[in-house]
């Protein structure tokens, strides 16, 4: 079916163009809800709630741009919402020294690389990630930002660096990733050897 | 300059394999969002649970209606007799009465891998395989790799181990270096997939590559720790557990050939190896990859907060009305040729006596636990009332009566006289006399959700409840039907109920609140087994509980 047989269709509220698109988006919004979600059953709540808007919302698609761009925006909306209600997440904002974490070599899946960047991504402070994920994934400005999460901008800005220094560490921990000039020392020393 | 470039790099590694990345949702997920959607569609699951509620409140209903029914015909047979030939004092009097006698995952399979180039594979390498969480697992008997190094990759890429930490030495594995087909079908050693079982299982294939430097990124992916997960089409058609044996050995390459039927998926998969990093993981993932992704989701959740997430403590209480059904024990139904007993013989106890329903209630804390996303089982304490009252007359002065019991040690029955001031119709004055009991019971059972949403669920359930009778009161119906003779010692200590239920639950704040109707039937009789009429108590009430989650 293509996309503008679906948006067709979930405008006259057919069934089978719902079903249609979500089957085509959902995986990969289920994903973005995932990385702020605490755990798969609360990304699937966002992800239905998410969606539930985006059918009911369909008639203000303008065409204007992707419509996967725009599922993302609501998706991401709802997702924001969501851990809003939630006290620990103001509270998690104002983390300003978070404790480094302690990374089991266990604890991170091993299946997929894009997995593993996910789930290290979902180690950080729930504050740290959301912003992180905002900013580096979904491409959010820190004002934007700022305005969503109900914080300063500022506050956006130093989240974000130290969100991005802490899962530096796990990726380089976990050897997921290796920093361009240890790449190089230990392909000289490996030549030399 | 370099920072920025390299914390650009970074932003750009970072959204590159986030936006790869995808779970596949369960179907819960679009059953609530079509549900919310086309609301129209629920009224079937609603009109269910009212016409289930209606239905057990008719039967409550008609079975109260025939006992009443039943008594108008008795009470025009009432006969005085044994009221005139009563004894001057009330007593208790014992004969025997001789008339009838009682009669009576698909398994892993890995042995003596080994491979002269790799060496053994590490454990590590083997936890996916026997991760309790995947309902995946991997045949690989008997499988060894002698060859030389350029001929390696298709039997590491048949090899299903996907696991970080797979140290392979040799480097001499060529990324992209992908046999032909015909290579594949001329191939030495010999893959076949055979045993092949429903609800098993696809094979994982690891693209073992080297490192190799993310150029776009200025990072190195580190494929000896992140071995790509491409997984195979093989067992796809027939969803199927493969068995992989290895048929020669001792040979130069490692290559298999696969049989014909998924020669095809195979060599694909490989083209797909070929591909760059960024395109293999972008393949489009199969129905059992979904599933095994979901699986490994629900599985493998930190252990600290996996029982706390599942466990819930749930608090409810549930006023109801109580029901009882009497019949007979028809081996001791009171023959008709004894002369004494001749008008109340064989009439049915339970239409004898002229019940109506009185107030129940049950309280009590539950702990649940859910064993899968739409299972609870559950465990806790309960403390029960039940009544049921009864429509009786009252005499003047005590009347002499009997109840027919069985001697446990004989067997026989005999009749156990008692005096009374209650009949069963006829007397001075009405009066209401209420049986009731007082227990406590260890509910035991499960909860299953039919369906939901992020606010409102809706469960079905069972319990299964081991009750201990702390104490009572016990009318029970004369051996002629004629009188009730108070005897709360014939209360049986140990009982067993059992209840049906069906509930919503609607969440908030951290909390869940529950209502809907249960059915609790009393599977053993009220009384021990000497008295010869049986009871078994129901209630049917509506549940109300509040659960909060650790």
């Amino acid at each position: 079916m293509t996309e503008e047989l679906m948006l067709a269709g979930c405008l006259k509220n057919n069934a089978a163009a719902q079903e249609a698109l979500y089957n085509r988006f959902s995986p990969r919004m289920l994903g973005v809800c995932y990385r702020f979600a605490k755990n798969r059953e609360d990304a699937e709540d966002m992800l239905q709630e998410g969606f539930i808007k985006v059918f009911t919302q369909m008639h203000q698609y303008r065409n204007e741009g992707a419509l996967e761009g725009w599922i993302r925006r609501i998706i991401v909306h709802t997702c924001i919402n969501n851990l809003k209600k939630n006290k620990k997440f103001s509270d998690s904002l104002d983390i300003i020294h978070a404790h480094s974490v302690h990374v089991n070599e266990e604890m991170i899946p091993s299946i997929m690389q894009a997995k593993q960047v996910v789930e290290c991504i979902r180690m950080l402070p729930l504050g740290y990630r959301t912003v992180l994920n905002l900013y580096a994934i979904e491409g959010f400005p820190h004002k934007e930002i700022a305005g969503m999460l109900d914080i300063e901008e500022s506050t956006s800005r130093s989240q974000y660096t130290r969100a991005k220094a802490m899962l530096e560490e796990i990726l380089i921990r976990k050897k997921i990733i290796q920093k361009p000039k240890e790449r190089t020392r230990l392909l000289a020393s490996g030549t030399q050897g | 300059m370099e920072r920025k470039f390299y914390t650009d790099n970074f932003e750009q590694l970072l959204k590159d394999k986030a936006d790869e990345f995808r779970m596949y949702p369960s179907k819960r997920v679009w059953h609530s969002i079509y549900n919310d959607l086309h609301p129209g569609r629920k009224w079937p699951s609603v009109a269910v649970s009212l016409a289930l509620m209606i239905v057990l409140l008719v039967v409550g209903y008609w079975n109260n209606k025939s006992a009443d029914t039943s008594f108008a015909g008795l009470s025009s047979q009432k006969n005085t007799a044994l009221l005139n030939n009563r004894p001057a004092t009330s007593g208790i009097f014992q004969f025997p009465f001789y008339g009838a006698v009682p009669g009576d995952q698909t398994t892993v399979q890995q042995p003596g891998l080994t491979s002269n180039n790799t060496g053994v594979f590490p454990s590590s390498s083997l936890a996916l395989l026997t991760n309790p969480g995947s309902r995946n697992s991997l045949l690989q008997p008997g499988l060894k790799n002698n060859g030389t190094p350029a001929g390696n990759p298709v039997a590491f890429e048949n090899i299903a181990i996907a696991n970080i930490g797979l140290n392979i030495p040799d480097r001499s594995i060529v990324p992209g270096t992908v046999p032909s087909e015909n290579r594949l079908n001329t191939a030495d050693a010999a893959v076949k997939i055979n045993s092949l079982k429903d609800d098993a299982v696809a094979t994982a294939f690891i693209k073992a590559t080297m490192n190799s430097k993310n150029k776009e990124t200025g990072y190195t992916i580190n494929t000896d720790a992140v071995k790509l997960y491409n997984k195979t089409e093989l067992v796809n058609g027939n969803n199927n557990a493969a068995t992989i044996t290895a048929e020669k050995e001792g040979e130069n390459t490692t290559t298999a050939a696969l049989s014909d039927e998924n020669e095809k998926s195979v060599v694909d998969n490989k083209k797909e190896t070929e591909k760059p990093v960024s395109t293999v993981a972008k393949n489009t993932i199969s129905t059992e990859d979904k599933a095994w992704i979901e699986d490994y989701a629900f599985h493998n959740k930190s252990k600290r907060k996996k029982w706390q997430d599942r466990t819930s403590l749930e608090l409810y209480i549930t006023p109801g009305v109580g029901y009882r059904q009497l019949s007979n024990d028809p081996k001791y139904n009171m023959p008709s040729s004894t002369p004494s007993f001749t008008t109340g013989a064989g009439i049915d106890a339970n239409k004898a006596v002229n019940q109506k329903p009185g107030l129940g209630l049950e309280a009590g804390f539950v702990l649940n636990y859910a064993i899968a996303k739409n299972l609870r089982i559950k465990a806790g304490v309960q403390a029960n009332y039940t009544s049921y009252r009864i429509n009786a007359d009252e005499t003047n002065h005590p009347v002499l009566t009997t109840l027919m019991l069985i001697d446990p040690n004989s067997g026989y029955p005999y009749m156990h006289s008692a005096s009374s001031t209650l009949v069963n119709g006829g007397g001075a004055q009405p009066v209401k006399i209420h049986n009731k009991t007082y227990q406590v019971s260890i509910p035991l059972g499960f909860a299953l959700k039919l369906s939901g949403n992020n606010k409102l669920e809706w469960y079905a359930g069972a319990t299964i409840q081991p009750t201990f009778v702390m104490g009572g009161k016990a009318y029970l119906i004369s051996a002629d039907r004629r009188n009730y003779v108070a005897d709360a010692s014939l209360l049986r200590k140990w009982n067993l109920n059992t209840a049906f239920e069906t509930y919503i639950n609607y969440k908030f704040d951290g909390f869940t609140l529950q209502a809907g109707p249960q059915f609790r039937y009393q599977l053993l009789s009220t009384y021990y087994k000497k008295y010869t009429v049986n009871e078994n108590l129901y209630n049917i009430g509506i549940k109300l509980g509040i659960l909060k989650n650790f």
